[in-house]
């Protein structure tokens, strides 16, 4: 906590270069949301349990309440509010709308981090493999299948668009 | 989803799958909740000194070097709070534990601190010191009834009744027993009489969100708190109450919610956040940590249940007792209100003559248990219906046609008097039926057939079983009020005071764009604060809709009376004749004669004032809703493990406002029921430390251990509630923790009593499945 341990971090965030004060101690997550006022990143458990706190970080998931703020310096951050381009949704943002995939919507923006990233690393999941990498996803209102056929549905609509 | 409709009109918004009016507020990480809030300028951060005893006399309390810390503006003792015990039934509950008193269980408020980091706040909470005198701990709530047990609230006798609680001396913070026609001749007259013992553990809610709030000292003496809570006027009562100030200097703004589940209906941290607020003279948020969460929250009750139950040779259930001892933990909160719904208990979805339900509330050093979905609903229909099915298998009947003969009929006067209309329990148990293929002569174990074999090198042996649980819900509830704004260019806003957990802003607007027959677009709702909005119910007992849409109904009624009345002049009909319909009014049968809803507007403003809605919903009786689930599942008889392959579950739902939310509140209340059933158990040691106060350690269902949940809604009108709707949110929680019992008994012929069915459970019963076959069926 003492001053002399504080250092500028400089990172991309959503495309955007920002630099923040962080103590040692700072977690990625405190620095989203505290310091950088990027408060759609959500906190459930602090531990790397729920996933609500998922964020990209130079192309892969993580938990960002398991990731020290220093260690994102240069790092490119992508975050739920960079999903969308501009006021238009991600397929993945109206997919989860169609299907009714949010309820109160606390484990929404860690959901949609994880299922972009599956759908760059797999354009075509399965049931099954959409259930395995979200399972580190935590959501105690919709019981889940929305959620997997909402991705599934935008996997389908990204591929033929990219046809 | 499927939707089975029978005599179910159609509307043109009302039941509509329309996309919640909120998600993309969610969907782009905008929306606010309560850790989100940014009042502007600095804020503080609050951290709490928590007892890390479960039962203790608090002997010393030093706060000076806490105080004293750089950093920290402000720390708070129960010396900074009125002398008082407050509670919503029974006055119990201390806010604080003062020097010299108890602390009742490992999370029970001792200070509080605020300082400008969050880190100095929880280093400021370590260097208070507190200095305790351990006592001995109830952990059992079986031990709390017994003569020496040491005596939690020794002052009980003195404590005031607020509703409902019926203090019976000892650790006992209620006792209710309810009884119609004479059980002991019931028995005697039974053909048969059974007799078992179910138990259920504590379950946690764990919503995603954790308890949070924000609150601010404004310079007129009032408070204003942000709060992630179910019940605006509720939490506002309380913080009051505590406070001990009138209740409009405390105005309550509830946050975005992630999620609640009952339990985010009483006071938590906001009264501390308050005061430190007050004392420190700047905005102070308090967010729980997850494991303070689990700890220091309300859970659902585990249950110890006796279940005895006589039938007759055709099938009729003919005399039933149950009895109830309940783990309240340290307050009388959630255990009192389970009492209320006692009638539910032991008449499930059933007719019984001979009937008597007796409800022991016990006192015990872990948190306070409250209201979870469905309170009691769960636990008790575990062993019901795990009865049901066992008693059918005894007597060698159809499973199915005994549930039939003894479901409750239309107009049943439940146990506490109530007579229960709309009962649909014949068409929610036709519909699982058909939409299962559940077949009542394959009830046997082992009959649904061996299940895929073990995959690679691992030897195991799987057999598949499917079971059935029917359960109800009766839905009663508590007053609201709706006010319509109406623009002057027609559109219309709702002005409301109910929390939006569960959609129902959505469905709201949809029954108000329904009665002006307006677009969704021209609609909308805000959920205010409790100075702003009139009193509103809690978002809680599956009764908001009921409740608030009963009143936005009635509001938008008045809307239109209005509407008409000023109509009659340009018009020339009285207002019975009159219709409205895409901004206009017209008389029905004229469509040349119409006046737009704009002039009228116009015209009454300038006459008598803007037009203005209003409607209300009185408290209203229960009104049963049934569930119905049929669950298929592959048990391994060598690790125990229980997979879920199918899950099926029926709701009767009366006319579904928004199919789509109705269906997200049935996957989502069977979800939980299965965590129930399978892996959930809030658990303390022998000390009373909550040894599962982690995701890693209480476990509920991730995507990978849910299979899809097939819902069905059954829809028929219901006589009372907004074009017909009943309340959806418990009952789908009530059925799993039974049905899936009844599929493992089915697949591997073990019935396993105890909550949750873990795969050790499940081996050791198979261990012991050949001696229990030789003793035979006992009861
Ligand atoms: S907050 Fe990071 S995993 Fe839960
Ligand atoms: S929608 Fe509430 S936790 Fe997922």
């Amino acid at each position: 906590m003492s001053m002399d341990t504080k250092r500028i971090v400089t990172a991309s965030i959503n495309g955007a270069e920002i630099s923040v004060m962080a103590d040692n101690r700072m977690s990625l997550l405190e620095m989203l949301r505290d310091a950088a006022g990027l408060t759609g990143t959500k906190e459930g458990c602090m531990t790397g349990d729920c996933g609500a706190c998922s964020v990209m970080m130079n192309g892969r998931v993580v938990d960002s309440c398991l990731v020290m703020a220093a260690e994102a310096e240069g790092a490119e951050i992508e975050t739920v509010e960079g999903i969308a381009d501009g006021k238009n949704l991600h397929p993945l943002q109206r997919k989860f709308l169609e299907h009714a995939a949010l309820q109160c919507g606390i484990c929404t923006p860690g959901f949609l981090v994880s299922a972009k990233a599956l759908l760059e690393k797999n354009p075509d999941p399965s049931d099954a493999e959409t259930r395995y990498w979200l399972a580190g996803n935590l959501c105690r209102c919709t019981g889940y299948q929305q959620i997997i056929d909402a991705v599934r549905d935008a996997a389908a609509e990204m591929r033929s668009s990219a046809k | 989803m499927k939707q089975i409709r029978i005599d179910a009109p159609e509307f043109r918004t009302v039941g509509e799958s329309l996309p919640r009016i909120d998600a993309v507020e969610k969907l782009t990480g905008r929306a606010a909740f309560a850790e989100d809030i940014q009042p502007g300028g600095p804020i503080l951060h609050g951290a709490v000194l928590r007892s890390p005893h479960a039962h203790a006399r608090l002997t010393h309390l030093d706060v000076s070097q806490a105080e004293a810390m750089p950093g920290v503006r402000a720390v708070i003792t129960a010396a900074d709070f009125p002398d008082l015990r407050f509670g919503k039934y029974l006055r119990d509950e201390r806010y604080m534990a003062r020097e010299g008193g108890t602390v009742l269980y490992v999370g029970d408020r001792v200070a509080a601190v605020a300082a400008d980091t969050l880190e100095t706040a929880r280093e400021a909470v370590k260097a208070i010191e507190a200095v305790y005198e351990p006592l001995e701990p109830i952990v059992d709530c079986l031990r709390a009834l017994e003569a020496d047990a040491p005596l939690l609230h020794p002052d009980l006798d003195g404590y005031e009744v607020v509703a409902l609680a019926a203090p019976a001396g000892g650790n006992c913070c209620s006792e209710n027993m309810l009884e119609r026609g004479d059980v002991e001749a019931g028995f005697a007259e039974s053909h048969r009489v059974f007799e078992q013992v179910y138990t259920t553990e504590m379950i946690h809610q764990a919503y995603m969100e954790p308890h949070g709030c924000l609150a601010i000292h404004n310079p007129d003496e009032s408070y204003t708190i942000w709060s992630s809570t179910q019940t605006t006027f509720w939490l506002r009562n309380a913080v009051a109450e505590v406070m001990g100030i009138s209740q409009n200097r405390v105005r309550l703004v509830p946050t975005e919610i992630g999620g609640g589940f009952g339990g985010k209906i009483s006071l938590i941290d906001e009264a501390a956040a308050a005061i430190l607020a007050g004392k420190s003279g700047m905005p102070v948020r308090m967010v729980m940590r997850r494991s303070e969460d689990f700890m220091a929250t309300e859970p659902r009750s585990g249950f110890h249940i006796a279940i005895k139950t006589g039938v007759s040779e055709d099938m009729r259930l003919v005399a039933r007792t149950m009895e109830v001892v309940l783990d309240s933990g340290a307050f009388a909160r959630g255990g009192v209100l389970m009492s209320a719904s006692i009638p539910q208990f032991a008449e499930g979805p059933y007719a019984i003559p001979n009937l008597r339900v007796h409800v022991r509330c016990m006192y015990t050093n872990k948190a306070a248990a409250a209201a979870m979905r469905a309170p009691g609903g769960p636990q008790t229909n575990f062993a019901l219906e795990s009865e049901t099915e066992r008693i059918a298998e005894a007597m060698g009947w159809d499973a199915v046609e005994f549930r039939r003969r003894n479901l409750m009929p239309q107009d049943y006067k439940n146990l506490a008097g109530v007579t229960l209309q709309c009962v649909n329990a014949i068409e929610t148990l036709d519909a699982a039926l058909e939409a299962s293929g559940y077949d009542p002569n394959q009830v046997r174990p082992g009959a649904a057939g061996p299940g895929t074999a073990g995959s690679g090198a691992v030897r195991s042996k799987t057999v598949r079983g499917r079971g059935l649980g029917m359960g109800n819900w009766n839905v009663g509830g508590f007053p609201s009020g709706a006010v319509i704004k109406m623009n002057d260019d027609g559109s219309a806003s709702i002005i409301s005071g109910v929390v939006d957990l569960t959609g129902v802003n959505t469905t709201l607007a949809q029954i108000l764009a329904e009665v002006l027959h307006l677009p969704m677009g021209r609609v909308t709702i805000r959920t205010l604060d409790s100075e702003s909005a009139p009193p509103a119910t809690i978002s809680a007992g599956s009764q908001a809709l009921k409740s608030m849409g009963g009143a936005v109904y009635k509001a938008a009624n008045h809307v239109r009376q209005q509407l008409f009345e000023e109509a009659v002049e340009s018009l020339d009909a009285t207002p019975e004749r009159m219709e409205l319909a895409d901004g206009q009014v017209r008389v029905a049968g004229a469509p040349e004669r119409t006046v737009s809803v704009t002039q009228l507007l116009a015209q009454a403003s300038m006459k008598q004032g803007p037009i203005v809605g209003y409607g209300s919903t009185g408290a209203f009786s229960r009104m049963p809703s049934f569930a119905c689930h049929v669950a298929d599942v592959e048990v391994d008889t060598e690790t125990g493990q229980v997979k879920l392959l199918r899950y099926v579950a029926v709701q009767d739902c009366g006319i579904a406002i928004n199919p789509a939310i109705c269906d997200g509140q049935v996957q989502g209340g069977a979800a939980q029921g299965i965590g129930m059933a399978l892996s959930e158990g809030f658990k303390y040691d022998a000390r009373g430390n909550p040894s599962t106060a982690g995701f890693l350690d209480y476990k509920i269902p991730s995507a990978l251990d849910l299979p899809n949940i097939e819902t069905v809604l059954v829809e028929k009108p219901a006589v009372d509630g907004p074009f017909g709707a009943k309340g959806i949110g418990e009952p789908p929680n009530v059925p799993p923790p039974a049905a899936i019992a009844n599929a493992i008994y089915n697949a591997v012929g073990v019935r396993i009593a105890s909550l949750p069915i873990t795969p050790e459970k499940v081996r050791a019963a198979l261990r012991e499945a050949p001696r229990e076959k030789e003793a035979g069926q006992t009861g």
